[in-house]
């Protein structure tokens, strides 16, 4: 028997040990990527590095600076760290550690949360495929609020796969302490809100025979993120004039983003565009290969499992860079397969899986909030897998349920396939080959 | 538990206290070492009035007003100002995406102080390319204050050092005089 059922063969019971090497190994190297790579390679590196020297200096940004519309919470970490590193650790090092620590607590919980259900081995291993997947590997060491978001959703949802083994008197308590890690989320990132109403359905379901805790359980879990997002996005439509969808969108706020996306392609979606996917997306995942920038889908799996903005890997200047994105995103042809499986599975058996249902629901209603934004916003940028990259933990448990649904031989040979691809993921991504 | 708590705040407060370089050759050098390398870790030694003087902003190709920008102080008025100052730095990190400058040892050849306001000047050398003078002029609000760096003049200038030129000190005005040379953009 495979994942699903918490016992692993005796063929993979090596995997767990390895998984956890494997991930102290990874996560050494994101440390050293955060110092060898080039200054400003981040995604949108100089304003999240201005919004972080705005507060550094005990103020807010301009509503109209470059990522002045995203919520506070890792910026005011991030010069925090900064005023308390000093001169001795570089600030665009300093936000990049951030995180990197972010990154590794989130796998972490990922592994915490799906080890009763699928047992030490799997849940490791799949927490370091998650964690070493490129889209999260290159969000969990530049700058920015990504790392810190995937951490808080994860926790926020890793309480959901738990909630069944929470007793109806410990409801409220329990709701207490999800709103509180839920406002963070929030005040980190604006995507985090997409978890508020199943957080919300998800104590109503579980308490369902108590309606009283049920209430006052999904009230308790979702009053303050609701509150902390309403003040910070009331205040921003306030001092701009904007209305929501401007200041949500945060991109057509400040004139510097506006201008930078104009001049990005394709400027305008088709429904066609939904459905196509290049072979481009694996054999030269970059973004101006042919039929790339046009493919949502496709886009979408080259920034997933490649580098296809060119941002981290220096595409634009080296043949090898395209070359080791091309063994990237065929790597993450099986990780993808497996995780497809276990949502397939999922969906025809929710009842089997019901830890994992509210985590799931809460990536798809992300997945369709995707596709809209790629449909108001016709730009390559805006098709990066990294904006989903708060999905870590359900896409893990259907990567989880798909290496279960194997036959005991083949699963065992799955994830020591896995484990090869994680491997992989670190090596070719490590910024001392590019550098 | 409380040992370890104090330990914290007094690291706390020695990182605070230690953060600033103290002198205006400090700070030039501070400057010197972050700015090819961290480059947004040298803002904090830069005062409002320099992001003035560089005339850098974020720009897309084809920009028609690309050429003819010109420094121009900061408006007065507190809004406009801190939005012409955050789009200034703006331009000024987006310039030196990527940067990696290596040089040799800076030499110190000039410091001048006089009351809050300071002049220090380093020669610096690079390997394969003529050496330049760079000029700092420092301020800083009173004697407690730290220095900030509020205009950088560089001499010395020439093709073949122009590269390193605009890392050391990066403006419109170099990369103007690099297309004017030989269409190079640094």
């Amino acid at each position: 028997m495979g994942a699903g059922s918490g016992r692993t063969d005796r063929w993979s019971r090596p995997v767990g040990p390895l998984a956890r090497g494997l991930l102290v190994l990874a996560f050494c190297a994101q440390v050293s990527n955060a110092f060898l790579l080039p200054p400003l390679h981040d995604y949108d590196a100089a304003g999240h590095a201005l919004y972080a020297f705005a507060l550094y200096q005990g103020r807010m940004p301009d509503p109209t600076t470059w990522g002045a519309f995203h919520p506070p919470l890792y910026y005011a970490l991030g010069a925090l760290v900064w005023r308390l590193s000093g001169s001795w650790l570089p600030a665009d090092v300093a936000l990049r550690l951030l995180s990197v620590v972010a990154g590794l607590l989130a796998a972490e919980l990922v592994r915490r949360a799906l080890r009763r259900r699928v047992g030490d081995g799997d849940a490791a291993l799949v927490a370091l495929v998650g964690y070493c997947t490129p889209a999260i590997a290159i969000a969990t060491v530049m700058m920015g609020n990504e790392a810190l978001c995937i951490l808080l959703v994860t926790a926020v949802l890793a309480r959901l796969v738990d909630l069944a083994r929470v007793a109806p008197e410990r409801a409220l308590r329990h709701a207490i302490a999800t709103g509180a890690l839920a406002a963070g989320a929030v005040l980190t990132k604006v995507t985090a809100a997409i978890a508020l109403p199943v957080v919300g359905a998800a104590y109503l379901w579980r308490f369902r025979a108590s309606p009283r805790a049920a209430l006052a359980g999904a009230l308790l879990a979702t009053a303050l993120p609701a509150l902390a997002g309403t003040l910070f996005f009331g205040h921003l439509m306030r001092i701009t004039g904007s209305g929501p969808s401007v200041v949500l969108s945060g991109s057509r706020l400040s004139p510097e983003t506006r201008a930078e996306m104009q001049q990005q392609g394709p400027g305008v979606r088709w429904p066609s565009d939904y459905v196509s996917f290049p072979i481009a997306a694996i054999a030269r995942p970059y973004v101006e290969s042919d039929g790339l920038a046009t493919s949502v889908p496709g886009l979408f799996y080259a920034t997933l499992q490649a580098d296809a903005m060119g941002e981290y890997l220096p595409a634009k200047a080296q043949p090898g860079a395209l070359r080791a994105g091309a063994l990237l995103a065929t790597a993450g042809l099986l990780p993808t397969a497996l995780g497809a499986l276990g949502l397939l599975r999922l969906v025809r058996r929710p009842r089997a899986h019901r830890w994992l249902v509210a985590p799931s629901v809460y990536a798809l209603l992300l997945a369709a909030a995707f596709a809209y934004y790629q449909w108001s916003f016709p730009h390559f940028s805006a098709g990066k897998a990294s904006y989903v990259s708060s999905a870590l933990l359900p896409a893990a448990g259907w990567l989880a349920l798909g290496v279960g649904a194997l036959p005991a031989r083949a699963a065992a040979a799955a994830r020591f396939a896995l484990l090869a691809v994680a491997a992989i993921d670190v090596a070719l991504l490590w910024q001392g080959w590019w550098r | 538990m409380r040992r370890a708590a104090a330990l914290l705040l007094a690291g706390a407060c020695a990182a605070l206290a230690c953060g600033a370089p103290a002198t205006p050759a400090d700070t030039a050098r501070a400057f010197l070492e972050r700015v090819g390398r961290h480059p947004i870790h040298a803002l904090p030694l830069l005062a409002e009035d320099f992001h003035a003087r560089h005339a850098l902003r974020h720009s897309v190709p084809g920009d028609p007003e690309f050429w003819s920008r010109r420094p121009a102080p900061l408006p007065s008025e507190p809004a406009a100002r801190r939005r012409e100052l955050e789009a200034a730095q703006l331009g000024w990190l987006i310039a030196q995406k990527g940067a990696r400058l290596r040089f040799l040892e800076p030499e110190p050849i000039e410091e001048r102080i006089e009351g809050d306001r300071a002049s220090v000047a380093f020669r610096i050398r690079f390997e394969g390319a003529p050496s330049l003078v760079q000029r700092f002029e420092l301020v800083r609000r009173d004697a407690g204050s730290p220095w900030r760096i509020e205009a950088i003049e560089q001499e010395g200038v020439v093709p073949a050092n122009l590269a390193q030129a605009f890392l050391l000190s990066p403006s419109h005005e170099l990369r103007r005089r690099a297309h004017e040379w030989q269409g190079q953009s640094p």
